[in-house]
């Protein structure tokens, strides 16, 4: 697995619209700007709930948005308007994958006349306490956390 | 008279979403679909003056149904509504004569502006 000192000039440019799309998508859906951390929180991106994406092109890259579910609920209680306590495991899950789905759209968008075009496939949620996605091999991964409110959300990219 | 709108999409926190914006603007949910398939009868029962719809849904996705709602009521009124912006599809809804195609994310003022226009 490589650092970011060690990333491709590609996998920097995707990464740097990837942030940017998730800032634009949390701010527009739920009123609150994301605060980028400076250093990532990695163990942040284990339990809880995570939607993932592939992004097909001539490299498929796994996106991944994943937080506590604490985090899910206050997210998806902005998005909706909904309390907290009325929502159901089922709209979070469904609240978190269309916030990946959103941000993976903004990212093409944003990477439309650029070289770095690429298809998506639908999102898929993990959820459980002790779940860890791993990588097999040979992988470069990069991770951003954001504070939103008191919660932390991941964000993170695995590009074969 | 208070705009009746069908919101045709497979995610129950978009239509929470619509539901809260569209409520919250003075217009009226009048059905709730979804897949495409679902829209396409609802529309034929409830006639309402505007559908926004989603692309990708399962049984039947928004591109052909919004083809079946145009191919029998010309002068429907269709919104897309997605995150994913392929130059296919949107030509597609080009072809097909959908009025305005939205990008996911959206807010409250994007959602009525686009109505406005044609409502």
């Amino acid at each position: 697995m490589e650092d970011e000192k060690n990333m491709t000039s590609e996998f920097q440019a995707l990464n740097k619209n990837f942030t940017n799309a998730v800032l634009d998508v949390i701010v527009t859906m739920t009123g609150m700007e994301p605060d980028l951390l400076a250093e990532a929180i990695k163990d942040e991106n284990t339990g809880g709930i995570s939607a993932s994406m592939t992004l097909v092109s001539s490299r498929n890259i796994l996106a991944t948005l994943g937080m506590q579910e604490e985090a899910a609920r206050f997210l998806v209680s902005y998005m909706t308007g909904l309390s907290e306590a009325e929502l159901t495991g089922e709209d979070l899950c469904d609240g978190i994958a269309e916030l990946v789905n959103m941000i993976c759209g903004r990212a093409k968008t944003f990477l439309a006349d650029t070289e770095f075009g690429f298809k998506l496939t639908s999102p898929f949620v993990i959820i459980g306490d002790s779940y860890r996605i791993v990588q097999k091999k040979n992988v470069v991964k990069q991770i951003k956390s954001f504070h939103v409110g008191e919660h932390v959300i991941t964000w993170e990219l695995a590009f074969p | 008279m208070i705009k009746r709108i069908l919101i045709v999409d497979d995610s129950p926190i978009i239509h929470n979403l619509l539901r809260k914006t569209l409520e919250s603007n003075g217009y009226e949910v009048c059905g709730d679909a979804k897949n495409g398939r679902e829209g396409v009868d609802l529309f034929n029962s409830l006639a309402p003056d505007l559908v926004f719809m989603d692309i990708t849904m399962p049984i039947m996705d928004g591109i052909e149904a919004a083809r079946s709602i145009k191919g029998q009521n010309p002068e429907a009124k269709i919104i897309m509504l997605s995150a994913m912006g392929d130059e296919e599809i949107m030509s597609q809804a080009k072809e097909i004569g959908i009025d305005i195609f939205l990008k996911k994310p959206f807010d409250d003022y994007k959602i009525v502006s686009a109505i406005s226009k044609l409502v």
